[in-house]
């Protein structure tokens, strides 16, 4: 049986680099009344910053970027949706080399790699006006 | 808090404190440029990176190894020493 959301937060933020301060914040307020240790905190802040950036940098449309944090009874869910957003599954990206030589190695793509090695699970969906990015952290 | 700083101490060690996120990269950038032989990165007061942050390391790196120099990275918290890992950095950085 799914379980249910027992503390969820919501807001929605200008699409800006300049809102991810702000975006920590809300997090921090998350992780505290929710008293997650600093590895889920960290954890969560990575994934939230790598796909809002992801979102300001390939959709230059100002349309504010929701983000949502669910804490269920073992694991936490963040859901972060952009609308007027073209598709693009970033679960679906092809893995990197990351063994080649420093000159043949460049940052790009970096941080989606990062995102699935850290993440316990990633989906994406489109439903033809928002991308809707989901990942989740298990607790234990 | 955890306002991005990097300074550089009076021996030439680069000291990083606060969080380097896609935020703080231009003061990142500005601080590593002035780097132009090898140097140790001290990580002691740093309590966050994200993939933007990584991507300021490499750019530095990549420019100090084409003339035979390079960044050592020391004191990294856990969490940023896997991130390392999984970007495989080890292989691109040294790391005490």
């Amino acid at each position: 049986m799914t379980s249910q959301p027992a503390t969820t937060i919501e807001r929605s933020f200008a699409k800006d680099i300049g809102s991810i301060q702000e975006i920590f914040k809300f997090v921090e307020k998350f992780v505290e009344s929710n008293s997650l240790d600093e590895s889920i905190a960290y954890t969560i802040r990575f994934g939230v910053e790598e796909l809002f950036t992801n979102m300001v940098k390939y959709n230059p449309l100002k349309h504010d970027v929701t983000i949502r944090c669910a804490r269920m009874e073992e694991q936490v869910v963040i859901t972060l949706i952009d609308v007027e957003a073209k598709p693009f599954d970033i679960t679906a990206r092809k893995e990197l080399d990351l063994t080649q030589p420093l000159e043949h190695r460049s940052p790009g793509g970096l941080g989606i790699h990062l995102l699935k090695k850290m993440m316990d699970k990633m989906e994406y969906s489109h439903d033809g006006i928002r991308s809707t990015i989901t990942f989740t952290i298990l607790l234990n | 808090m955890n306002t991005f700083e990097l300074k550089i101490d009076e021996t030439g060690q680069i000291h990083l404190s606060g969080r380097l996120d896609a935020s703080s990269t231009d003061k990142a950038k500005e601080g590593l440029e002035k780097i132009t032989s090898s140097a140790t990165v001290n990580f002691k007061d740093l309590d966050y990176i994200s993939s933007a942050g990584l991507g300021v390391l490499f750019a530095a790196q990549k420019r100090l190894k084409a003339t035979g120099h390079g960044l050592k990275l020391i004191n990294m918290n856990q969490h940023i020493r896997d991130v390392f890992r999984y970007a495989r950095f080890d292989l691109v950085f040294e790391i005490v």
